[in-house]
């Protein structure tokens, strides 16, 4: 089955709307922010790949987003009527990945990687990743993923349920970049110390 | 990843978690490329941002993988980051029913000398570029002699067409050092290309300022041409990799792939 099908399907299985991350899918397929109505006249009707790759790399402040799944997403906005494509390749633009990652996750084919493999493989600038002790993990990760993203840290616990509303539920396999950069700061920190 | 036959295209970028523009060249030559039909599908990933290296072959449908680095070329991360984190084994990798085909980056085809003209032709305008002289500017490093050794071929290329009065090369992080360009450049006019894959601090700042320029491409008041002390002229362009034709260069880099490993 490709994707779009699955997503079709996933989305078929539970009453809209639908929400992922900070956005939510209406029939039709309508996407608003979470805390918009799509049928708010005042919403801009963005169109085109650029003005939505602008929308969700930039805060409403200016400021460039270089983590996805970081809240902070932009208001004020709607796109559609969509196809299920259109729909699938704007997830993609909104949080790369997620779709595929829990198809992966409920077919059992997504094995999240531990911080220890991941900090291992480094090299150059993230290899003192690698000389982070396991202690300082957790407030780390409370810190950049559980109070900075919106993506469920796999390879650090277990997934927790899935909240009722929430269509395609956002899951990260493996500490990211961001992850790392601040990793990298904290060893640095500790190595000086 | 789940195969449905039919080939996609990855193009692997750098990106940035503090520059926007980092990302951009790697967006537009995907969504160009989208519109070319040359794929099924085009998948943008990166190591700054995302998706991730490690995470974009999960969304990866199609059961031949043509991986391009958007880079201009070989260094650290064409060799050693990208292959480690796709699990590559060499040029052609297996994957459960997939194939993954590990192209050159762009800026090593012979074409990426037409990147080159094309921004330099623009910054010119209708300047007749026999009358100039090209400049072309890299980053450089002494750690690592792939960057300034691509830079040079292009700039033979350049050379031997003979379109411009003369074809230069200087580095940031090397010699020739783009400070020295006064003694480095015959002609009385030039045009200086960047060549960089993307705008950013380097081509914004960093380049404008070795060269003395009084204006750096985002002030207001920026014009080409710039006059400088004894008259000579600066057109300054845009960074090579922000050459339109780049998309047709990295659809060059997949054939130049398949000629050099035809499919079994």
């Amino acid at each position: 089955m490709k994707l779009t099908q699955w997503l079709e399907a996933r989305l078929a299985r539970t009453p809209p709307p639908w929400t992922v991350g900070e956005v939510r899918i209406f029939p039709g397929y309508l996407l608003a922010h979470r805390e918009d109505a799509p049928e708010d006249s005042r919403l801009r009707h963005l169109l085109g790949w650029e003005a939505f790759l602008d929308l969700v790399r930039f805060d409403a402040a200016g400021r460039f987003r270089p983590l996805r799944g970081a809240p902070g997403l932009r208001k004020g906005w709607r796109r559609g009527p969509l196809s299920i494509d259109e729909l699938f390749a704007d997830l993609r633009v909104l949080y790369p990945g997620a779709v595929a990652l829990l198809a992966e996750w409920e077919t059992k084919r997504l094995a999240p990687t531990p911080f220890s493999e991941t900090a291992r493989r480094q090299t150059g600038l993230y290899e003192v990743t690698r000389q982070l002790p396991e202690e300082d993990l957790p407030a780390l990760v409370e810190q950049i993923c559980v109070r900075g993203c919106l993506r469920r840290p796999l390879w650090h616990a277990p997934a927790p349920q899935p909240e009722e509303q929430e269509a395609v539920p956002l899951l990260c396999p493996e500490a990211c970049h961001f992850f790392l950069h601040k990793a990298r700061s904290r060893a640095a920190l500790r190595a000086a110390a | 990843m789940r195969s449905s036959g039919g080939r996609a295209l990855v193009l692997a970028g750098h990106g940035s978690m503090f520059s926007p523009e980092s990302a951009l060249p790697i967006y537009q030559h995907a969504a160009s490329l989208r519109t070319s039909g040359a794929f099924e599908a085009v998948y943008e990933c990166f190591w700054k941002e995302e998706p991730s290296y490690r995470n974009v072959l999960y969304e990866v449908e199609e059961e031949r993988v043509y991986l391009v680095p958007d880079f201009l070329s070989h260094g650290y991360f064409t060799r050693e980051v990208l292959p480690r984190e796709f699990g590559l084994v060499g040029p052609v990798t297996r994957r459960n029913s997939c194939e993954i085909r590990y192209c050159e980056p762009p800026g090593r085809h012979p074409r990426m000398a037409d990147a080159i003209l094309e921004q330099a032709l623009r910054a010119l305008g209708e300047i007749h570029c026999r009358d100039v002289a090209l400049l072309l500017v890299a980053h450089g490093t002494d750690r690592n002699e792939n960057s300034a050794e691509t830079a040079r071929e292009q700039a033979e290329r350049i050379r031997r067409s003979g379109r411009f009065a003369a074809c230069d090369v200087a580095f940031l992080e090397q010699d020739p050092c783009v400070s020295g360009w006064r003694g480095l450049v015959g002609s009385q006019d030039l045009v200086v290309v960047p060549f960089f894959l993307s705008e950013g601090k380097h081509s914004y700042t960093d380049i404008p300022r070795m060269m003395g320029l009084a204006r750096d491409p985002r002030d207001p008041e920026f014009r080409n041409p710039q006059e400088t002390e004894g008259g000579r002229r600066v057109y300054y362009a845009g960074s090579a990799g922000m050459a339109p034709v780049v998309d047709q260069v990295i659809l060059a880099q997949v054939e130049a792939f398949d000629e050099a490993h035809p499919m079994a």
